[in-house]
Parts: C-alpha cells; sequence; structure tokens
C-alpha cells in the first residue's frame, strides 16, 4: 500500500495506508493508552481508553479502529482527549474492584498503570468497593468479575487463538458479565485451563489458583522431602518475570530454587528427554505394525500428548481422534511417577515424605496433576504445580538477589538433560527433538540437518509441514522403513490444532505424526508465563531456548547419561513393563 | 403435550437454516412454544449453528423476552421505564403484585401468571402500559390492571 501523509500532533509524517491511527501513531513513537486492544487479537474498541482527536470531527475516534486517511490531522493529548481519557479511566476504575493490594496482579495491571500515568487520585464516580467474586472450584484458572472491566480481551483469546470459546459476555447493560454457559464454573465446562486469557487479561480478573502457600508450608516442614522440577520453557521466562530483559537463566533459575529451602532441585527437561525415547518407540511401533504387519489397529498419525490443554481440548472436541494421541504422559507426569519410585530409592527416602512440585509455564498442568488417573507411584504422582510467575513470586518473597546469583547445576538422578529436551518449550520442539532420536535408531545415523537444526518444523507459522525421506540403508529390524518418507505437522495455538484435526478427521492428509501444543508459541507462550504476551515477546524467548539447546553438551535424548542409567537400572526397556506402568496413560470423552 | 426441545430446534433448522443468521429466530420458536429455553435446547442450537453453548447462552441472555427457566402460562411485562413509571406504574405493579401475591420476577404457585417489570415497549404515550403475552394495555389503572389480571386462565 502507498504512503499518506498525517499530522500527528503537529508533526507530519507519512505513514501506510490503511493502518489505523493507533498504529500510525505507534510508529511514529506517540503512546496511546490501550486496555481492550492486544496485538495477538481483533479489534474490539470497546474500552475508549484509546480516544484522539481529529480536527474537523464532531466526535474523538476510537484509535485502535479507525483508518488513517489523508491529510488526517490528529491530536493525542488535547484538552478534549484528555478529560475524556480521565473520565472513561475514571468509570472504568469505578466499576472495577480497586483493591489492589490484595490483587495478584498488584504491580504488573494495565488499569492501574493507567491511573497511575494519568495521576488519577480522586475519582468523584467511586461508590462503595465492589465485593470479590472468586471462583474458587477451577484447578487452573481462577476468575474474580468484580476486578472485570469488560475488555473482552479474554474473550477473544478463548474464541479466536484457542477455539474453545466458553466464556462469554452475558447479560445487558449494566448486568453485563464475562460468564460461560448457564453461569457455570470454568470446571464444568469445556474450558482447557491453558491460561491463555490470564496473560491477555489487563486486570486481575483472570489469575491461577495458586499453591504457593502449600509450598512453602511443605518446605518448612523438616518431615517432608521436596522435590522440585523444572520446564523447559520456565528457564527463559524466570528473568522476565522478576523485571529482567528476556534471557536463559537456567543456573540462576536452580540456585534460586535451593534458596527457597527444597530438598532437590530436578529437571523436568530430563523427563522430556525420556518422553522423547517412549514416544519415539511408541512412533517407531505404530509404524511397524501399521506399514510392516499391516495392523489394522495401529492409528496414524500419532500426536503427542505433552501438552495438557491440548489433551483436555481432544477429549472434549475430537474423542473419536483419541487413540491417535500417544500414550506417553507428560513429562511432568513421567516425573512425578519417577520421583516417587525411583528416585525416592536412589536418593533412599521414604516415598510417602516426597513432595513433587513441578514448575511450570502452564496452567493446565495444575489440572493434569489432578487427574485421578496420576497416581502410579501410589501417590499422587505431582502435589504442587506453580507457574512461572508463582516462582518468581516466592522468590521475590524470600528476598532472594536473583540478578547477582552465580550459576548452579541440578541435583543428580534427574538433573541430566540435552539441548532435545529444552527445546520442548518452543513449538516444533517436540517434533525436532523426536526426528533427532527416532532417525537414529531407525537409521543408525544422525539425521542429516547441519548441526542437528531441524529448522523446517521451526518458526512460528501456526501449522507447518515436513517430510523426511529415510535411507536406503536402515538399522536392522527397520528394513521396513528403507526409502520411506515420513510427513510430520506441527501446530500451535488451538485454533490451529482444531483446523489441523479436522483435516485428519476429514482423511484430507496423510502425516505420520503431529505434535500440538495448545499455547501459542508453544509453552514459551504458556498460561503460566510472565505477563505481557506478544508476538516479539515470544519470539525473543524461542531465541532463547534454540540458544540453550546450541549451547548444550548433549543434543539428543537418547545421549543423556542418566536416561541411559534409568534405563539400564529401573526400566530395562522403552516400552517395557515398568514404562507401561508408570510412564504411559490413557484418555477419556468429555462432554 | 408440548414437543421436544429438541424437536422444535430441528424443525427451526429446516424453515431457517443453520447459519448464525439463524440462531434468533430458534430461539424465538423455542420460547414461543415452551415459554422459556431449556438447556438442552441451547445445546441443540450450538450444535446445529456450529458454536459453543456459551455463545448461544450469551445471544439470549441479551433479551429480557428469553428466559432459562421455566414461567406461567401467562405472562405479565410492565413497563418500568421513566415515562410508565412517571404515569404511576409504580401503583399499578403494587396493584397486580396484590392481586397475585407475588412480587416481580416470580410465577404464581400454580404457574398461571409470571410477573416481570421490563424496559420501554414503546407506549410511552400511553403509559401506563404492560404486555400480557402478546398483547398490549395502555393507560392502565390499579382497577383495570387488577381487572385483567384476574381475568387470566
Amino acid at each position: 500500500m502507498p504512503n499518506i501523509s498525517v499530522t500527528i500532533n503537529g508533526v507530519n509524517r507519512s505513514v501506510r495506508e490503511g493502518v489505523t491511527i493507533l498504529e500510525a501513531c505507534q510508529t511514529a513513537g506517540v503512546e496511546i493508552p490501550t486496555l481492550c486492544y492486544h496485538p495477538d487479537l481483533s479489534l474490539a474498541g470497546n474500552c475508549r481508553m484509546c480516544l484522539v482527536e481529529v480536527e474537523g470531527w464532531r466526535t474523538l475516534a476510537i484509535s485502535c479502529v479507525t483508518p488513517v486517511t489523508p491529510n488526517m490531522k490528529i491530536r493525542t493529548h488535547s484538552k478534549k482527549v484528555r478529560h475524556a481519557r480521565r473520565t472513561v479511566l475514571k468509570l472504568l476504575l469505578a466499576a472495577h474492584n480497586v483493591n489492589c493490594p490484595e490483587c495478584e496482579r498488584n504491580g504488573n495491571c494495565e488499569l492501574q498503570e493507567l491511573a497511575e500515568k494519568h495521576n488519577i487520585t480522586v475519582n468523584e464516580f467511586q461508590t462503595s468497593p465492589k465485593p470479590c467474586s472468586f471462583e474458587e472450584a477451577s484447578p487452573g484458572v481462577m476468575r474474580d468479575n468484580s476486578r472485570c472491566i469488560l475488555c473482552t480481551r479474554c474473550v477473544r483469546t478463548c474464541e479466536e487463538l484457542q477455539s474453545v470459546a466458553v466464556i462469554k459476555p452475558v447479560g445487558r447493560s449494566n448486568q453485563v458479565r464475562i460468564s460461560t454457559f448457564m453461569d457455570r464454573g470454568l470446571n464444568e465446562v469445556p474450558c482447557t485451563q491453558c491460561g491463555q486469557c490470564i496473560n491477555r487479561c489487563p486486570t486481575g480478573a483472570l489469575f491461577e489458583t495458586s499453591e504457593i502457600r502449600q509450598v512453602w508450608e511443605a518446605i518448612e516442614d523438616p518431615d517432608r522431602f521436596v522435590v522440585v522440577q523444572t520446564a523447559p520453557a520456565v528457564r527463559v521466562g524466570i528473568a522476565e518475570a522478576l523485571g529482567f530483559p528476556t534471557d536463559r537463566s537456567t543456573g540462576r533459575m536452580v540456585a534460586a530454587i535451593r534458596g527457597l529451602g527444597v530438598d532437590r532441585v530436578l529437571d523436568t527437561d530430563f523427563t522430556a528427554d525420556l518422553t522423547i525415547i517412549e514416544e519415539g518407540y511408541e512412533l517407531i511401533d505404530r509404524l511397524k505394525r501399521a506399514l510392516a504387519d499391516g495392523d489394522q489397529s495401529a492409528v496414524l498419525p500419532m500426536t503427542t500428548s505433552c501438552s495438557p490443554g491440548w489433551i483436555k481440548f481432544i477429549e472434549h472436541k475430537y474423542p473419536d481422534l483419541l487413540p491417535n494421541v500417544s500414550s506417553c504422559k507428560s513429562p511432568q507426569q513421567m516425573f512425578g511417577a519417577l520421583a516417587k519410585t525411583y528416585l525416592a530409592g536412589k536418593e533412599n527416602v521414604d516415598p510417602s515424605k516426597v513432595v513433587c512440585v513441578s514448575i511450570m509455564p502452564c496452567t493446565a498442568k495444575k489440572f493434569e496433576k489432578e487427574r485421578p488417573e496420576m497416581n502410579s507411584s501410589g501417590y499422587r504422582d505431582v502435589d504442587y504445580v506453580l507457574t512461572t510467575r508463582e516462582l518468581a513470586s516466592m522468590i521475590q518473597e524470600a528476598g532472594i538477589d536473583f540478578a547477582n546469583l552465580r550459576d548452579e547445576k541440578f541435583d543428580k538422578w534427574m538433573g541430566d538433560s540435552t539441548g532435545a529436551a529444552v527445546i520442548f518449550g518452543a513449538t516444533g520442539g517436540v517434533m525436532e527433538a523426536a526426528l533427532r532420536t527416532a532417525y537414529e535408531v531407525v537409521t543408525g545415523q544422525e539425521i542429516p540437518f547441519n548441526g542437528l537444526n531441524i529448522t523446517p518444523v521451526r518458526g512460528m507459522e501456526g501449522i507447518r509441514e515436513a517430510s523426511i525421506t529415510m535411507p536406503e540403508r536402515m538399522a536392522k529390524g527397520y528394513e521396513f522403513l528403507a526409502g520411506a518418507t515420513l510427513k510430520v505437522a506441527v501446530a500451535h495455538g488451538l485454533t490451529n490444532a482444531d483446523k489441523l484435526m479436522d483435516r485428519v478427521r476429514a482423511g484430507e492428509v496423510d502425516y505420520h505424526f503431529i505434535e500440538i501444543m495448545a499455547c501459542p508459541g508453544g509453552c514459551l507462550g504458556g498460561g503460566g508465563q510472565p505477563i505481557p504476551t506478544t508476538p516479539e515477546i515470544r519470539q525473543k524467548r524461542a531465541e532463547a531456548i534454540y540458544a540453550e539447546d546450541s549451547a548444550l553438551h548433549f543434543r539428543k535424548s537418547h545421549a543423556n547419561p542418566e536416561i541411559q542409567l534409568l534405563y539400564a537400572e529401573f526400566l530395562k526397556e522403552p516400552l517395557g513393563h515398568r514404562s507401561h506402568e508408570l510412564l504411559h496413560t490413557h484418555y477419556r470423552t468429555r462432554d | 403435550m408440548s414437543r421436544n426441545p429438541v424437536d422444535i430446534v430441528t424443525s427451526a433448522m429446516e424453515k431457517y437454516g443453520s447459519g448464525r443468521e439463524a440462531i434468533m429466530q430458534m430461539l424465538t420458536d423455542v420460547n414461543r412454544e415452551l415459554g422459556y429455553i431449556p438447556e438442552e435446547a441451547i445445546r441443540a442450537i450450538a450444535a446445529a449453528v456450529g458454536v459453543s453453548n456459551a455463545e448461544i447462552y450469551s445471544v439470549l441472555s441479551f433479551y429480557s423476552f428469553f428466559s432459562t427457566e421455566p414461567r406461567g402460562r401467562n405472562i405479565v411485562r410492565l413497563c418500568n421505564t421513566i415515562s410508565c413509571r412517571m404515569a404511576g406504574a409504580g401503583d399499578i405493579l403494587a396493584a397486580i403484585e396484590d392481586e397475585l401475591g407475588i412480587r416481580a420476577g416470580e410465577t404464581t404457585p400454580d404457574d398461571r401468571v409470571t410477573l416481570e417489570t421490563t424496559s420501554c415497549i414503546g407506549l410511552c404515550d400511553q403509559g401506563p402500559a404492560m404486555l400480557v403475552n402478546d398483547t398490549p394495555h395502555t393507560r392502565l389503572t390499579p382497577d383495570e390492571a387488577r381487572r385483567i389480571i384476574a381475568g387470566l386462565q
């Protein structure tokens, strides 16, 4: 599109035709306050924070939805604009439960920040404070509508990014609320607990169900043996959650968690590597049965199973495709099952004393650990799940000087990991890790990509596909794959997953293996990650993930020395008897 | 004997199709036939149109003539907007509540009448006004209102 000339606050600017006033101002470095606007979502134009004055117009313009026109004269902080904005802000604050010290988002709230920036100290519209209206029953995502400003970012997130659409505006006029079918709890509707709504809520109306108190109590109880596992995406999110620029900070994260007083700091990456072995062998087994043995019961494509939001989504929406899902538990649940069996044995502690705490970029993990079948160790496999944000809050409460910590290493037995495990945190990572191992198992050779970087499955495109042709010479027992072309696909964000599964259901695609992550960007964009989130922020986190992969000595899951020890001493073989008991699971149809 | 809600939705779909624009007509048919919109009907409409249950609930919750709760055989909607109030709607409400022994928003125990107040029904020049089922009654007096209510079967 050609450029056109506009005037912003008296300065001539050349901007692209078709952009909105807001975009034109942002490009020109002129800040306009917004609330309902979000770069990941469609435009709503309902909050009226971004009003600007356009010369010759009778009314103020909603800058986020108004396109620029040639020679438009825009004023972003005229008396009229400032007055309108302050009024809008005061009205929003008057309808909001302004009990900031009791709010999860105190210090990271867009409404609070705007009130501060606009110096709203007296609010003539303020009436009696609204009481809290907590929804307590939901395992991962909580709501308090007394803090809601009806911007509908959550509604748009749920519908547009996730195709879940369980939250909607309900009622009319001053009775409008963001609610669910028949005003039920989030645990009684097909909510996936992905928490993407939390990441986009400008206030504290949506937040995770916290387990900080329970974790402190476990740490403070001398009888309990607290074992912490940290997911791949946490190490690229924790610095951000503590107010530092996005960076990988694995060593400092380990030091900070140890500083909280836990007994062992271990790595979910260890069980990510284990997932790759088990899932890789499961894929090879399905391929063999389908392609070599003509076994009709071998279902392809196989999809990944590490994302609990995705699992809940498919259980609700595509129950007929559940046989396609890998039977592997997620790395979090594999870790829990091993922590109270294998690790308890190695550490010589009573498994009933072990408290397994996960640090996850995810809110759906809080739901996953509550699934009744997740008790194969004889105990609740995972006791508590904290989000990256909750961990940051504990580090701050403990007064740990994160910036000046020295790097520390994970404890042993379940602390080793590889680059293949780290990239689980980014969309495409599980696929890449699985291919690095599976290719080598069936061919006896490393996968022929420069530096093991399987770039076709990387990136932020919503659905990506790749194919890999096997050589003619295969390892013994895998000759049936000689010359075969393995077709794979990757989707992130449940709307993309939905599109892809529609095509699978219709039989329009002939993939063998599909990776699906519920959240945009994969786990690095998870519902438990630092707020805010934008495409740029997720890109930076992805770069940090791949930098961590490149920096690690071991890049392939099967090269993990502690994984090799685990198989030698405990599991014996992939897909073996103990694996089936501890590491594999089943799914169910949900309404 | 009223029809099954799912059957009503099925015949509505035959008449109006299953696009999003058919949602209001499907809801209206169910509401007219049953006097309310049961959960089963919401689920059936959502499935027919291919949207979430929450979406249909969101739509119907906007309209005060739609209800998700069963209501009486007759629905009395007294206008509660400013013109009718100034013309004496308060006295009318008191008279009807007294006549029926229920408050606005309630249904008589024998399911004969549901009493509601409503926003403007466009009869501001003839207030106080009310709708009894689909029939408007205007320039009401308390006695006239009692007489109309008493005549409902």
